[in-house]
């Protein structure tokens, strides 16, 4: 994965972009376009759809160029936004509303990476935990894909996911828990097979 | 400082530095090394830590680079043309056209001053930190693609620049030495001549006779690395602050597969071995590396020759260690780490050698 653009050309970016340069905006795309992709995918499966919405996205922050203030958090500020619009666009298809704090899809597959693991029980444990995070429910998963995947801080998930700190440090304690519980089992499995050994 | 001795497994997972040197982008990798030799007691909260994270792991999507270029540049026409259109509709935003011309105008000059201003940012530094006064009949080569750019010098010596990398030299050396000048990353085959080869970046200065390596010193890495692929090469501290005690000097001098890390923050040089050794001498392993019954020292004894690499293990408490193993084309490390395995021994790299403990075996 390439490295995400620092915080300070996006700033810079964002400033150019409300000064009225085409090419600033074009260029926060260019820079987030992979990471808008990947997230907009884990919301809707269709390709051309989330494409559209990404150029639907920048289409509409151009015509607000004059108008809109600072954002502390671009990248949180481009995710929310996109997520925004995805649910809009899917309400639309499906016939149902769905909003932020609603139970609609995400969709993320976590895919242990096992280079250079060669004990058999370590990727026992992974394939394991694979399976753990995999049956969580959507909300807690999206928090862990938005911290794992999009390296995101605690306070850019609470703007992403548009959710209070308090509730979000919740969601974390309930999928930590449920982690800890399914790891804490692989400790003792761990400890048995040592004794048996 | 965090105080990470009383870090749990979840704990870690939550500590950005870890993370990152779990995914193998880390800045922070001699560091986290250093921590796991002190705290052995944190080795399995460690572990569980690297797996938890390992397992977070999503796929990316396939999203070819040209796609994103098609996206954006039919965004930009879009935005042009929709300014357009508004001229049309409208007369009273008639300015508008101009403006927006001026705008992208603006913008690509900001761009560019940026990039000129960060360039001129480096030459200044290197600047203050060569030996030499830089003469204007420099030749600068900077290599802004994504692959690697093969340069030859005039002495005949050639040059693997690594991408977004810069190497200044003289189109023509005269005088006593060669000297280049590196940003960056390169791999360098060395013409043996009478006039030593100096790669110069700033903190550290590597001479050579005539020889390969590489030099890494990326100015966004705190570090500068050296690794030597064939001969020898000195490598040197220009920092008047490194310390010179027992463990680190201002000097090593490095054979192949040797490297050596300057840290930029500690001003400490030190010696270790290179990424990925390489067999140097292929007739040693007329085996094949098959081990029947093989007393492990003499499988060590092997490797050594083989890379050429400084082993260090007691023969007393080897002695009842049998080896019965094919290894092929696998790393040094992965064959050391298996040989770890079977013995329950375990290995370390200190100043560009390696020391191998084993407990003993039945």
């Amino acid at each position: 994965m390439k490295p995400r653009p620092k915080d300070e050309l996006t700033q810079q970016l964002w400033q150019d972009y409300r000064a009225g340069a085409p090419s600033a905006l074009a260029q926060l795309m260019q820079l987030h376009y992979t990471d808008l992709f990947h997230w907009g995918m884990r919301l809707c499966p269709e390709r051309e759809i989330v494409k559209d919405c990404i150029q639907e996205l920048f289409l509409s922050l151009w015509q607000i160029h004059a108008t809109i203030g600072e954002v502390e958090n671009v990248r949180a500020y481009l995710l929310k936004s996109l997520k925004t619009k995805l649910l809009r666009e899917l309400s639309k298809q499906h016939n149902h509303l769905y909003e932020l704090n609603d139970e609609y899809d995400f969709d993320v597959l976590f895919s242990p990476d096992m280079r250079m693991i060669e004990d058999e029980y370590e990727v026992y444990q992974l394939k394991r935990l694979e399976q753990v995070l995999d049956q969580l429910p959507q909300r807690q998963k999206e928090l862990i894909y938005l911290r794992f995947y999009q390296d995101l801080s605690y306070d850019q998930i609470a703007e992403t996911m548009q959710i209070g700190r308090q509730s979000l440090y919740n969601l974390l304690q309930k999928a930590l828990s449920s982690l800890r519980k399914h790891w804490q089992v692989g400790l003792n499995l761990l400890l048995l097979a040592m004794w048996v050994r | 400082m965090k105080k990470y001795e009383e870090y749990t497994a979840l704990d870690f997972v939550k500590d950005d530095s870890f993370r990152d040197w779990v995914r193998g982008k880390g800045r922070d990798e001699s560091f986290w090394m250093h921590f796991l030799q002190q705290h052995p007691e944190k080795k399995a909260d460690i572990r569980q830590a690297e797996l938890l994270i390992r397992a977070m792991n999503v796929a990316p999507e396939s999203l070819s680079e040209k796609e994103v270029r098609q996206e954006v540049s039919q965004f930009l026409e879009k935005i042009t043309k929709s300014s357009d259109q508004n001229v049309a509709v409208s007369t009273r935003f008639w300015w508008q056209r101009p403006w927006y011309r001026l705008a992208a105008m603006i913008a690509l000059v900001i761009v560019a001053s940026g990039t000129w201003w960060i360039m001129n940012k480096n030459q200044k530094t290197e600047l203050n930190s060569s030996f030499l006064p830089l003469s204007n009949s420099l030749a600068e080569t900077v290599n802004e693609t994504e692959g690697s750019l093969m340069l030859t010098l005039d002495d005949g010596s050639t040059v693997k620049l690594s991408p977004h990398s810069r190497l200044k030299y003289a189109p023509k050396f005269t005088g006593e030495i060669r000297e280049v000048f590196l940003t960056g990353e390169a791999l360098f085959e060395v013409v043996k001549k009478k006039e030593p080869f100096l790669v110069q970046t700033g903190k550290l200065t590597t001479k050579v006779l005539g020889t390969i390596f590489t030099v890494r010193a990326y100015e966004s890495d705190n570090r500068v690395t050296v690794q030597v692929r064939s001969g020898k090469v000195s490598v040197y501290s220009n920092d008047k602050k490194t310390p010179t005690t027992m463990t680190t000097t201002k000097g090593v001098i490095l054979t192949a597969n040797q490297a050596a890390v300057f840290e930029e923050k500690e001003k400490q040089l030190s010696k270790t071995l290179v990424v990925e050794p390489i067999v140097l001498r292929p007739e040693v392993i007329i085996n094949h590396f098959s081990y029947d019954e093989t007393p492990l020292s003499q499988v060590l004894k092997q490797l050594e020759q083989a890379y050429g690499i400084h082993f260090q293990f007691d023969n007393e408490s080897l002695k009842n260690c049998k080896i019965t193993a094919t290894l092929s084309n696998e790393s040094l490390y992965d064959k050391l780490h298996l040989l770890c395995k079977i013995t329950g021994a375990t290995y370390e790299i200190v100043d560009g050698q390696i020391i191998f403990d084993a407990q003993g075996c039945i």
